[in-house]
């Protein structure tokens, strides 16, 4: 072993650290390379950052105010004036889709990030704690299990309504339950590891384990279920919306812009279809990028061998 | 004689990254003569078990073989049918059977073992499902199955890792092939069970003129069941040839270094392993030149200019070197004239560690109710002292206890009962607030490599790790400072730093095992199977480095391990467990030559010397049956049902540790 | 094995126990007055406190909850505000509507997608693979509700081929019910089939990387044989533990085929109850949804054992 060279520190921490931003650089191409490696992935990705744009700059291409009425011009067909038409009341039908956008998107993003959160956290706390916590998370987990998560926010809205907020947290409260128990089964597989062993004998306080070997090292898996978590939870959204009990009028969603135009579907073909038609796409978008994420993050979950 | 297997210029091939192919087989000639036991050795990586799993087409897309594979009976070039054709499959399980690595999944979890057996000969035999069933009774019956009629029925989960290695046995042997492929067969299960099972495929495939393959990382299986020897190396046959002629006069320079490699039972106490520096090429980055180059004490210029090829030596002893067997002997006297012995450690009388009667019982629950149906006794009683500076060796088969102990003394569980007293205090039941101070003292170093090393932390901060947490260093100038003295230490580069554990090879990740055990100055060490994950070539560079690391800086080792030769070789004295309790304690020259306890003897005798002579002179004693469940225990001598001494009085009474002399404790009634 | 099985059984009467708990204290919490609901809000003083009593609201919550729990036990959900029925005069009207679809469904999609799941997984890397299982990701993002407007559309509005809505059991009038259930069953298939394909090829997968299908090539045994005898039965197992999980996903799924094709089944009767704050009904349906579901999954790990040794062997 004549690897033992001694070089002056100084000097060789700056360049470890270049050294260290470099490796960083080439970690995060080597992520995007395995992420688009399918070419499906990019049309996902592609379609997730165009609906994401539209949420965002949604002022800018609304055509009108998506909640005024303008009086007697009810279910107009496409026009230069009204792209999309217009809806039952007279509403400017592209507007109300371009703002919809937002809806499904904030909703179905922050709702999945607070479950994520929430459920990382006492999926650690059962997986850590073990014993009565354990028992108790998890019993609850299988009742959930046992409540389909549509019959169970229904419920809640009839309890808490249907403003944007409360369908965040009633959301949020029905994706707790998977994130905890991915959590869960991934500190207990992490914790089995004799590198949380050899802390632990080091005399390392269990709270910085959780924090600094346990958690960094769940930290795939967990991203990987809540990319593929947030198209489910716009689903559920819309689909609340869509029969009825969702966020509440005159907010637009397209959920409810489908739930009214039906009645139209003779008519009035396009009133439900396009917003159909947006559902569907942003969803596929979504669950496509999850895929490229999973592939990127966990080879072992992706379908090939 | 004909051959009845030959391969031509074999090459398999997969992808890597992108259009490259890495060569993972590179140009593997080899035959197998009827009746013939050989031996197929190498390290991990070194393609002996693509190289047989090629033979039968076993490797999927978008692996690929190309070259040349000649079965007798089958007209040209086998590989040139398709990998599912008829000629192919009947090849596969009819003439040449395979019995793989892993006893716990190789075999359909959902099919019963009989049906499993069966199939094969079924397929091959074309005989009728009841002729099968008795024919596949009867193999059972051969492979030492007691109730057979019953087992048919069971399923693999039934039975132990070594019953299935059997069952693997008779399923493939049914068939009546001509050529049986062992694939590290035997490397999951305990010494005295892999004795057992390749005892009993040498004696099948003799009675029945089978020719056998032994694929193996292991020199001792070959120098004893093997009659004829091929060694691998990063896809290449590097030497082969009769048994005898290749351990006498080994020619080429890896087969040298394998053996000089290896630790022996009847190692000489001042004998110092001599590792092969380096690690074998990457396969996606091969030299144009000999692959062992960058590793060779023998190498020289000219080395560089050709790859050579197989040539022989003698009459069947081929050799893939450039420099003649001339040239080789003329500079081994100068070579290894340069080993050095092993260093010289000083042993003071000083009790540093003394275990008491320690018990971990751990309770069984049944039921909804959780009912307390039994305990299981891990650890059963075990007393030992530790001298500082010393190596006390601890050794035993699976489910003997071993383990257990280790997390006990590191007080990762907390023991049923007993003291563990460290420089005057007991800490065996201390509270994890009150171990803290001893944390720093007693360290440990795992058996795995990858699991003991946290991906996301770079190779300094886990090496840092307990210099924080016991606050031992002062300042950030000083940290640093320690964390590469820790480095220099280990062999590694302190460069390395910055490192993910990922970046560094499996040896590499050892050593930062190790430097983190060191980095709190401990008295002793607990050496949890250190190096049973690792090649032998790199098995050496840590054992040598745990020998000069205690040399240098006077630490104890309580080293842990299933492999008899190791422990025998790193050890000063050494306690053999069974069943949760110690058998016997004895210096660890006094082991080999002169053993106690049956046990002992039985499990000397299973563990074989990788030099064929003085292997064959060994005493060998047979061990009947397996190592009882965990549950099973008798309320006498652990071991009196597999003991061919035992008396009725082992049965009833449980024998305690005696002295018997020269420093030897035995716990059997034979010494009373 | 009747250890296991035992101790699933209790588990599962604990859950309904949990699942009891959380609806009668969620629907509790309601922001609805339960006397002048039953009663109508033009009762007096004196009538209310007669209701008052009568509904047991003087007690305390804990010793409600045992009242209520009792009567559910023996079928007693109250009255339906909004029907002013009882409730499970209601509810079984419906429930045998929306078990049918589901189960019907179930029956469809389970072989359908088994079956496809295995072609993708065989053929992996192959065109069909590759197209089926795309499809499958698709119908697997889209909204059922999505696909039921669409199909309506087409096959409604466009072709006009089948009647707009309503709902005949099969008993009643079989050729009627069959045009009107058409849709309704494939739109609540489709999604059921992408799903247990997309199970089912990954779970053969994994079985294909086995050690033991090594081991049956080493036999020389068929390539077909092989996926037969040795990948499907081991990589279908898993599949059985889906059931559970997917009857309730198809409950409720359901309520949005119920909701676009106007058929009076549970889900439809669960959305009046929640735009009603029918809270008797709300109870009695999560109650019976997440019973139908449990023993779903109890059913479920039956059939597991029987299926794999490895269970009733532990």
């Amino acid at each position: 072993m004549n690897m033992n060279k001694i070089t002056p520190s100084s000097d060789a921490d700056v360049l470890k650290r270049a050294k260290r931003r470099e490796q960083k650089k080439r970690d995060i191409r080597r992520f995007f390379r395995v992420m688009f490696s399918r070419k499906i992935v990019v049309v996902g990705a592609a379609g997730t950052l165009f609906f994401v744009l539209v949420a965002i700059f949604a002022p800018l291409i609304a055509t009108h105010d998506p909640n005024y009425i303008q009086n007697g011009k009810n279910l107009l067909d496409p026009s230069a004036q009204f792209l999309f038409g217009t809806d039952m009341y007279g509403r400017d039908l592209f507007s109300r889709i371009v703002y919809g956008t937002r809806v499904s998107l904030l909703t179905g993003v922050l709702s999945t990030l607070l479950a994520t959160l929430i459920g990382t956290f006492l999926g650690m706390l059962a997986a850590y704690l073990g014993g009565v916590v354990d028992m108790v998370l998890m019993r609850i987990c299988e009742m959930m299990r046992a409540i389909p998560q549509l019959v169970i926010s229904m419920t809640l809205i009839a309890a808490f309504g249907g403003s944007m907020m409360s369908m965040v947290i009633i959301l949020c409260f029905g994706g707790i339950w998977n994130s905890l128990r991915m959590m869960r089964a991934s500190a207990l597989s992490v914790m089995s590891n004799d590198y949380v062993l050899a802390a632990k004998l080091s005399g390392e306080p269990m709270l910085k384990i959780l924090y600094k070997h346990i958690l960094p090292n769940s930290v795939s898996p967990i991203i990987v279920s809540a990319s593929q978590s947030v198209g489910f939870t716009i689903l559920m959204e819309s689909g609340l919306s869509f029969l009825g009990v969702g966020i509440k009028v005159p907010t637009a969603s397209w959920g409810s812009i489908i739930n009214e135009a039906r009645v139209y579907l003779i008519t009035n073909p396009l009133y439900a279809l396009i917003p159909c038609a947006c559902l569907a796409v942003l969803i596929i978008s979504l669950n496509l990028l999850g895929d490229g994420i999973r592939d990127a993050l966990d080879p072992t979950l992706r379908g090939e061998s | 004689m004909s051959n009845l297997v030959e391969t031509k210029n074999l090459v398999t091939t997969f992808p890597y990254d992108g259009k490259k192919r890495i060569r993972a087989v590179d140009g593997v000639s080899l035959n197998l003569k009827q009746g013939e036991i050989v031996g197929l050795v190498g390290e991990s990586g070194s393609g002996k078990s693509v190289t047989v799993m090629s033979i039968l087409q076993l490797i999927l897309p978008p692996g690929k073989i190309s070259g040349e594979v000649n079965i007798e009976g089958i007209k040209g070039n086998i590989l040139d049918y398709g990998m599912f054709s008829d000629e192919v499959r009947s090849t596969r399980g009819g003439k040449i059977g395979m019995i793989f690595q892993e006893p716990m999944t190789s075999l359909n979890p959902i099919l019963t073992v009989g049906y499993q057996i069966q199939e094969n000969i079924m397929t091959h035999l074309g005989l009728k499902e009841s002729e099968a069933k008795q024919k596949a009774i009867e193999m059972m019956k051969r492979v030492g199955i007691a109730n057979a009629e019953q087992r048919f029925e069971q399923y693999p989960m039934q039975f132990s890792g070594g019953m299935r290695q059997r069952i693997m046995i008779a399923m493939v042997l049914a068939a009546k092939p001509d050529v049986l492929i062992a694939d590290e067969a035997t490397t999951a299960l305990d010494v005295t069970t892999q004795a057992q099972i390749l005892e009993l495929i040498r004696d099948l495939a003799k009675k029945e003129n089978v020719t056998v393959v032994i694929v193996t990382h292991n020199l001792g299986l070959i120098a004893r069941y093997a009659d004829r020897i091929y060694v691998m190396y990063s896809g290449h046959i590097v030497e082969s040839g009769e048994k005898f002629e290749m351990f006498e006069r080994p020619a080429h320079p890896y087969t040298r270094g394998l053996l000089n490699a290896v630790p022996r039972l009847d190692d000489d106490k001042t004998r110092r392993l001599v590792p092969i520096e380096g690690l074998p090429p990457n396969p996606a980055n091969m030299p144009p030149y000999c692959k062992f180059f960058d590793r060779c004490l023998y190498r020289e210029d000219r080395c560089k200019e050709r790859m050579c090829e197989l040539e022989p030596i003698s009459e069947n002893h081929f050799v893939r070197c450039c420099l003649s067997v001339e040239e080789l002997d003329k500079k081994r006297d100068q070579i290894e004239g340069q080993f050095k012995s092993a260093p010289v450690k000083t042993i003071s009388g000083e009790v540093c560690l003394e275990v008491r009667d320690l018990k971990m019982h751990f309770p069984v629950y049944r039921g909804i109710m959780k009912k307390h149906v039994g305990d299981v006794h891990a650890v059963d009683g075990v007393s030992f002292k530790v001298y500082t500076g010393e190596t006390l060796g601890i050794v035993g088969e699976s489910g003997c206890g071993k383990s257990t102990l280790a997390k006990c003394i590191m007080r990762a569980t907390k023991p049923t009962a007993g003291e563990i007293i460290y420089k005057g205090t007991d800490m065996a039941l201390l509270k994890d607030r009150a171990l803290k101070p001893f944390r720093s003292k007693i360290t440990m170093i795992f058996q795995d490599p990858f699991s003991s090393l946290d991906p996301r932390q770079t190779a300094g901060s886990i090496v840092g790790e307990p210099l924080k947490i016991n606050k031992i260093t002062k300042t950030r100038e000083e940290y640093n400072d320690r964390v590469d003295e820790l480095f220099r230490l280990v062999g590694l580069d302190p460069e390395y730093r910055s490192r993910l554990p990922r970046e560094f090879s499996g040896g590499q990740r050892q050593r930062l095992g190790i430097a983190r055990a060191l980095a709190s100055s401990p008295d002793v060490i607990i050496c949890d199977e250190p190096v049973s994950a690792l090649d032998v070539s790199i098995q050496a560079q840590i054992i040598n480095l745990l020998e000069e690391l205690q040399a240098k800086l006077q630490i104890t080792y309580l080293f842990i391990a299933h492999d008899l030769s190791v422990v025998k070789h790193i050890s000063d004295r050494i306690i053999v467990m069974y069943l949760g309790t110690v058998v016997e304690e004895s210096p660890a020259e006094l082991l080999y030559s002169n053993p106690q306890h049956p046990y002992t003897k039985a499990l000397l005798s299973a563990v074989p010397i990788s030099d064929p002579k003085v292997d064959a002179q060994r005493e060998r004693i047979k061990l009947i049956g397996e190592i009882p469940s965990v549950m099973a225990r008798s309320a006498g001598c652990p071991f009196c049902e597999r003991c061919q001494y035992a008396s009725e009085r082992c049965r009833t009474e449980k024998p305690k540790l005696k002295d018997c002399g020269n420093g030897q404790l035995v716990a059997c009634f034979l010494y009373d | 094995m009747t250890r296991y099985l035992l101790n699933r059984l209790g588990q599962t009467i604990l859950i309904m126990i949990l699942v009891s708990f959380l609806t009668f204290f969620l629907v509790s919490i309601m922001p609805r007055d339960p006397v002048y609901a039953l009663y109508g809000s033009t009762i007096d003083q004196e009538q209310y406190e007669i209701g008052y009593k009568e509904l047991n609201l003087d007690k305390p919550i804990i010793q409600r909850y045992f009242i209520w729990a009792n009567k559910a036990l023996h079928g007693d959900f109250g009255i339906s505000y909004k029907y002013s029925t009882p409730v499970t005069k209601v509810i079984s009207d419906k429930i045998g509507v929306t078990l049918y679809l589901s189960i019907f469904s179930m029956i469809i999609s389970m072989p359908i997608g088994i079956l496809l799941g295995i072609i993708t997984a065989v053929k992996r890397g192959k065109w069909q693979d590759t197209v089926l299982t795309l499809l499958a990701n698709i119908t697997a993002s889209i909204p059922s509700f999505v696909i039921a407007v669409v199909l309506m559309w087409v096959f409604v509005i466009k072709l006009k081929l089948l009647p707009t809505s309503g709902f005949t059991l099969p008993w009643v009038d079989f050729g009627k019910s069959m045009k009107q259930g058409v849709l309704p069953l494939v739109c609540l298939s489709l999604v059921g089939i992408a799903g247990t394909c997309r199970q089912t090829r990954s779970s053969m997968l994994e079985a294909i990387r086995q050690d033991y299908v090594r081991t049956a090539r080493s036999k020389g045994l068929k390539e077909g044989f092989i996926i037969y005898k040795h990948v499907m039965r081991n990589g279908l197992v898993p599949i059985i533990t889906l059931i559970g999980g997917s009857l309730g996903n198809l409950i409720a799924g359901s309520a949005f085929i119920e909701n676009v094709f106007g058929i009076p089944g549970m889900g439809n009767l669960l959305v009046n109850s929640v735009n009603n704050v029918d809270i008797p009904v709300m109870q009695a349906s999560v109650m019976l949804t997440a019973l139908v579901v449990s023993v779903a999954y109890l059913v479920t790990d039956f059939l597991y054992v029987a299926v794999d040794p490895r269970i009733s062997l532990r």
